[in-house]
């Protein structure tokens, strides 16, 4: 049993065994066959090996049109070798004499050339012995699966285990038979997190280099609530997690149940509980656990899906979806918020090599900078807006020079509206997301101006504590219960009330149990979670009064240690909803 | 076509030996022709129609093959894979 500690993205647990992808040594799943299998075994093979040489002569192709006809000649040699009869006939041989599986039995093989070539004793020969390393990867590619868009068709069910998942990989997963994901790098705001967290798929990231570790097929367990992966659980350890999701499954049940009823607190003071999402299909799974609406839809998937720049449409349809999904309960539309290193195509100029992406150009101030950009996706918003109860947010503005210039560039936007003659509604609340310590700072200069706040603790506490939290070596510093966030915290509510406007928490505290008693406490009416925490969250809130949760938040207040912040909290909690809990919970 | 036996002497000019490319060339000539061909450096002996046959004799420069064809046009194929290690190698030294 080996345990790894990662970062926890997506709630839930799951065990199941692993599907290893994209590594550079291929795992093989099963050394043998039974003897029955053999014939269905070497059938796979020659489909495999008949799907490697399409693959090969396809790139030969594009290499002689390409580059000219010595090169595709590199590939004709490697199309030479793959349909080779002898080759064929040396994997089939092991297959069928020794019952090794064709995935082992072709590594076998492959091995022995790539070892003579490596042996011919000149350097220039043994660099080819890359080609023979090229030609099993591609074979193993096959036979394992590992063509990554199989992930969309996979018949059973299986725990993903990956260096890295692209977002688009992460959108094509087969939910059904996902049972969970692990992945070797990665951070908790990292697309493909948030992207596994839409999917309601227990995912842990940022494990660092495990999955030499393991074999593919090996049980695994992903448990998405502790950031702990488990590979090759003991009896006892299985047994456990069994009961936890047995557990966690007859909750979600009983919570379920009582969805309708409004998320107030046990005197009756009304929490607003919304969801946070990514896509339009995502309004339902909010809705559905009975969110009071959207506070955060993040727009960057429309610009990460192609590659090329979505068109006003292209955003219109998506928000109309949206709000046409939500059936008249407030959408908060939150603007770009990707770096322009993660931009498609044009631009990528304006990300300068080596800069660090956290502090560079990136969100609003990309947006500031390509006021096109801007103007496409803002035109989009207030056209939306016709259907529904829409709201705008620019996020990471830090300082009120930014917001203003944003505000004057609606104007503009407002104007070729008008102008164009076509449906829009120009007066919807525009607010700003707090993530950046200098607009927590300036939180009342900033009241005046705002028709609403919204506090993003997952950049707030990063920018913050100084920290990046994929990163393992300082990931620790990484902590939502930090005193100097509570201040933060604290000031922005105070300058929002002051001036008299509505304050919300988004970002991963806000899905945070603990967390709860504590903003509402500080004086938080409005939380936007992740959908699959929303009824956890409504019944912490159900269970809870203002005096009390008032007093937990004086409390954490006089705590000067993050760590002991966390455990004052997850005490609390655990004192207002017991059966939220396993027992063997550590307090 | 004629059918007929013939065998003749090379020498391996290739500065980096009978590598890859060349051997990929060998093969795709042989594979043109009905007739069997051997490839021989008095240790190994193998089919100038399989790859992994010619990676086996592990032929350095300098190195002498025994080369023998068998069956329909073997001549002419003889001919042309003569041409090759005489010559027709030149093309496939400077591609990576």
């Amino acid at each position: 049993m080996l345990v790894k500690r990662g970062i926890a993205v997506s709630p839930g647990v799951n065990f199941g065994p692993a599907l290893i992808l994209g590594t550079e040594d291929f795992r093989i799943p099963r050394q043998f066959v039974s003897v029955n299998a053999i014939e269905t075994e070497i059938a796979r093979l020659k489909t495999s090996l008949d799907a490697v040489c399409e693959e090969i002569a396809e790139n030969e192709r594009l290499a002689s049109d390409k580059l000219g006809k010595q090169y595709g000649a590199i590939f004709a040699a490697h199309l030479q070798m793959v349909s080779s009869p002898r080759l064929r006939e040396e994997i089939e041989t092991l297959i069928r004499e020794k019952c090794y599986s064709p995935e082992h039995a072709s590594c076998r093989v492959f091995r022995r050339y790539t070892k003579l070539v490596q042996h011919l004793g000149d350097n220039y020969l043994a660099e080819r012995a890359s080609d023979i390393i090229d030609l099993e990867k591609r074979l193993l590619k096959q036979l394992l699966g590992e063509k990554r868009e199989e992930l969309s068709n996979l018949t059973t069910p299986i725990i993903v285990l990956a260096n890295n998942l692209t977002p688009s990989e992460t959108a094509s997963l087969a939910k059904e038979f996902v049972l969970g994901f692990a992945t070797e790098v990665g951070g908790r705001t990292s697309h493909t997190a948030i992207l596994a967290g839409a999917l309601e798929i227990p995912a842990v990231v940022g494990l660092g280099e495990f999955l030499s570790d393991i074999s593919g097929g090996d049980m695994v367990i992903v448990d998405g609530n502790n950031g702990e992966v488990i590979i090759d659980p003991d009896e006892e350890t299985l047994a456990k997690y069994k009961n936890t999701g047995e557990r966690q499954r007859s909750m979600a049940a009983r919570l379920a149940s009582r969805r309708k009823i409004r998320s107030e607190t046990k005197e009756g003071t009304r929490i607003h509980v919304m969801g946070n999402i990514e896509f339009p299909n995502e309004v339902e799974h909010c809705t559905e656990r009975g969110a009071d609406g959207i506070g955060l839809y993040r727009t960057e998937f429309l610009y990460l899906q192609s590659n090329t720049e979505p068109t006003e449409e292209v955003h219109y349809d998506a928000y109309c979806r949206v709000v046409q999904a939500a059936k008249n309960r407030p959408i908060v539309i939150r603007t770009l918020d990707l770096g322009a290193d993660k931009i498609p195509r044009g631009y990528r100029y304006l990300a300068k090599e080596g800069m660090n992406p956290a502090l560079g150009l990136r969100s609003v101030r990309l947006s500031l900078r390509d006021l096109p950009l801007f103007k496409t996706q803002l035109r989009a918003i207030f056209r939306a807006a016709v259907h529904g109860d829409v709201r705008i947010m620019f996020p990471l503005i830090s300082t009120l020079l930014e917001w203003r210039q944003a505000k004057m560039i609606v104007g503009d936007v407002l104007e070729d509206l008008e102008e164009r003659g076509v449906e829009f509604n120009p007066n919807i609340p525009i607010g700003m997301m707090v993530e950046v310590p200098a607009a927590a700072l300036l939180a009342e200069e900033f009241a005046e101006e705002v028709d609403f706040f919204s506090i993003g603790t997952n950049d707030l506490i990063q920018y913050t504590l100084a920290v990046d939290r994929s990163d393992p070596a300082v990931s620790s510093l990484y902590n939502s219960s930090d005193p100097s966030i509570l201040r933060l915290i604290k000031m922005v509510v105070e300058a929002a009330h002051k001036k008299n406007i509505p304050v919300t928490v988004c970002g991963q505290m806000s899905s945070d149990l603990k967390s709860i008693p504590l903003l509402v406490g500080l004086g938080i009416r409005q939380i936007s979670a992740t959908p699959l925490a929303i009824p956890e969250v409504k019944e912490v809130i159900r269970q809870l009064t203002i005096p009390r949760a008032e007093e937990i938040a004086a409390h954490a207040m006089t705590i000067d240690v993050a760590r002991d912040v966390e455990s004052y909290l997850r005490g609390e909690l655990y004192k207002i909803c017991p059966d939220l809990f396993d027992e063997e919970l550590p307090l | 076509m004629q059918e007929s036996v013939c065998r003749q002497i090379v020498t391996v000019k290739m500065k980096q030996g009978l590598h890859l490319r060349p051997i990929s060339e060998i093969v795709r000539i042989a594979r043109l022709y009905p007739c069997d061909f051997k490839i021989s450096n008095g240790e190994h002996s193998g089919s100038a129609k399989e790859v992994y046959d010619l990676l086996e004799l592990k032929a350095m420069p300098d190195t002498e093959l025994v080369l023998e064809a068998n069956g329909d046009d073997a001549s002419k194929l003889m001919e042309e894979i003569v041409q090759f290690f005489e010559s027709g190698y030149k093309k496939f030294e400077d591609v990576d």
